[in-house]
């Protein structure tokens, strides 16, 4: 019954003078906002430079996907991508840097970096863009856009990422065809390569074992295969044939050596450019400054996470030496407190999404707060890191309380 | 009633300290209108904060209807407050949030609800405030402000009252008019301690005791 008036107390506090505590909200959802921001600023960041992504995920580490625009042209090839995305998410669970949200693909969350793009220049562009990248998916290339890869190639040109890097490169083909991998032994190494099923073909429910009128093998196979660091690279083509590890089914397309020839100059070989090495020291130089950014703002917005609650306190200060002076226990006022804190905070992080939904456009980060991109890691660094705040918070009010007589607390 | 033997209270400042009361004794019999009157910094309100348990003192005994107050803990001492001891405050001490009626409600334990609605109506048509019942502190004026925090405690179970500068906020004549609904607080049973420097509002009480340098310069000296 006490707890029950307690409650109300701190419910009735809580509503009384409405617009000093709006301000108040605003003030410390904002607080929070920039803390929320630059906490996942600086696990991009430490993604970024590798560190994170190797301590939460061992050898698994970012994506980069680059694809078509022309792939979210259907409905229905929207559909299939999305499989094919829920798939590779729960295949190979990344961690790094965030998608770039460019109107399509809405499973794809945040460590996938995903850049749709439509030319060779842009592929390019892309790739030297995220030279920290160790995962590499390039959708539906082979037919639209691999061979502008391969001119490239021999113009001189190379993709700046390392020849160890895994690449996975996976074809469709519109209509028909939808995408897989599957492996085959190129010049003595084990490939993954893009396979084919077609339209109102069945998946072989063996894992590995091709179906000889299918000519294709499940794409479980192929992320088993990718995930098990084996070499990959990709082969396209229309209803190809592969030559599979264990030799046992063979079908050909001059079309899937064209392109395998191309990717074998784009992938195999280990590349020296210096670019690549600028470019990761740029990375790594420019997210350190940004982590460092970071960790200030998260310092400024804690402070003035710890300003706005403990003036939200002292704004009432006087009830509370009120309510000791007729009765009211330390302990119990410093519960009222602690409820207070709460539906303070429940109002201020409702404030602090609001923000993230108005600042976050300007900032770029249309991504922020949305928990569908937000994976489950770095939710609970995110969780971790409020209610860390709202702990020291608390403590700097108690310390605040604890440090006044109750007869000042009476004073105006 | 109440009985004070030797008490002192001293501040710590880092290095320094301040004597604010020493060696003060007291005795008040239950239903006497006490008034203790002295100068700014004489030590008065360190006493009536000591008699309310607001402050604990540094040395000597306060036994309360044969309770060692100093003797017990923490949370015994904020039970012994809440049944025992109410407050009137010089700058009324009103939440200013709260109407009229939940101000004098504070005082009292549990929920609003019916009986405790009435119980305040009756004592707030005594104090004739019944028809500001509803509205903020900031909309009455410092008369009826004080009347309600007369109010809460006059509703509170606590038999002594402890009053400290109740007219310092207000003009003469709602001054006088505060006293002597202080003084009608008797009637209820209650015990009244008021702290001042205004010997108009001392002149009410049954005794008076006179403070400087926190020490009390009579003792038991009949008015």
């Amino acid at each position: 019954m006490r707890l029950l008036q307690l409650i109300g107390i701190s419910y009735d506090f809580f509503c009384k003078r409405k617009w000093m505590r709006l301000f108040l909200s605003i003030l410390c959802g904002f607080s929070l906002f920039l803390s929320a921001y630059a906490m996942l600023q600086i696990l991009y960041g430490y993604s970024a430079i590798g560190g994170y992504a190797d301590a939460i995920s061992g050898d698994k580490g970012q994506i980069l996907m680059i694809t078509e625009d022309s792939i979210m042209d259907s409905p229905e090839m929207q559909e299939r991508w999305s499989n094919f995305l829920r798939f590779l998410k729960n295949e190979v669970p990344s961690s790094g840097a965030f998608a770039e949200y460019l109107g399509g693909f809405p499973e794809l969350e945040d460590n996938e970096l995903y850049r749709a793009v439509n030319s060779r220049q842009q592929q390019i562009a892309v790739l030297r863009e995220y030279p920290s990248a160790s995962k590499i998916i390039i959708v539906d290339c082979g037919i639209l856009s691999l061979g502008k890869l391969k001119l490239s190639f021999e113009n001189g040109q190379s993709v700046p990422y390392e020849g160890d890097k895994k690449v996975m490169l996976v074809g469709t083909a519109y209509e028909e065809i939808l995408s897989v991998g599957m492996t085959l032994t190129w010049n003595g190494e084990q490939y993954v390569v893009g396979g084919f099923l077609p339209k109102g073909g069945k998946w072989p429910s063996d894992q590995g074992i091709t179906s000889p009128d299918q000519s294709c093998i499940p794409m479980d196979y192929c992320f088993l295969a990718f995930n098990q660091n084996l070499k990959t690279t990709t082969a396209f083509g229309y209803r190809s044939t592969f030559v599979l590890p264990d030799g046992k089914k063979e079908i050909t397309r001059q079309r899937v050596w064209e392109i395998a020839d191309a990717f074998k100059i784009g992938i195999t070989v280990k590349t020296v450019d210096e670019y690549i090495q600028d470019s990761k020291a740029l990375v790594r130089d420019s997210m350190r400054e940004m982590i460092n950014i970071c960790l200030f703002t998260l310092f400024i917005s804690s402070f003035l996470n710890i300003v706005s609650k403990l003036m939200n306190v002292m704004m009432q200060k006087r009830d509370y030496g009120i309510l000791y002076a007729f009765g009211y226990t330390a302990g119990e006022i410093k519960l009222i407190v602690f409820f207070e804190e709460i539906l303070f905070s429940i109002w201020s992080i409702i404030f602090c999404i609001l923000n993230c939904r108005l600042f976050g456009r300007i900032l770029s980060i249309p991504w922020t707060m949305q928990l569908r991109y937000i994976k489950t890691h770095f939710l609970w660094g995110m969780s971790g890191t409020l209610l860390l705040m709202e702990g020291v918070a608390l403590a700097a009010i108690y310390v605040f309380l604890g440090r006044k007589k109750p007869v000042d607390l009476l004073k105006d | 009633m109440i009985q004070l033997e030797n008490c002192r209270k001293t501040y710590m400042h880092g290095s320094n300290v301040t004597e604010a009361m020493s060696d003060v004794s007291l005795h008040v019999k239950s239903g006497e209108f006490l008034a203790i009157m002295g100068a700014s910094g004489s030590g008065k309100s360190t006493l009536l904060h000591i008699l309310g348990c607001i402050d604990r003192p540094t040395g000597g005994t306060y036994f309360y209807n044969g309770i060692d107050v100093n003797a017990l803990s923490s949370k015994e001492w904020h039970r012994f407050r809440k049944n025992h001891i109410s407050f009137v405050f010089q700058n009324f001490a009103l939440m200013n949030q709260y109407t009229v009626e939940e101000n004098i409600a504070i005082a009292m334990d549990g929920l609003l609800n019916s009986p405790k609605r009435r119980k305040i109506r009756e004592v707030a048509e005594l104090l004739k405030i019944d028809d500001v019942l509803y509205k903020l502190p900031m909309y009455i004026s410092g008369g009826q402000q004080q009347r309600t925090a007369i109010a809460r405690a006059l509703v509170s179970k606590g038999e002594l009252v402890l009053c400290d500068e109740p007219t310092g906020a207000l003009d003469r004549r709602t001054g006088e008019e505060i006293m002597k609904v202080i003084a009608t607080l008797r009637e209820n049973g209650k015990t009244i301690i008021v702290v001042t420097h205004d010997p108009a509002v001392a002149s009410v009480a049954d005794r008076i005791l006179y403070m400087e340098d926190g020490r009390l310069l009579s003792k038991d000296l009949e008015q």
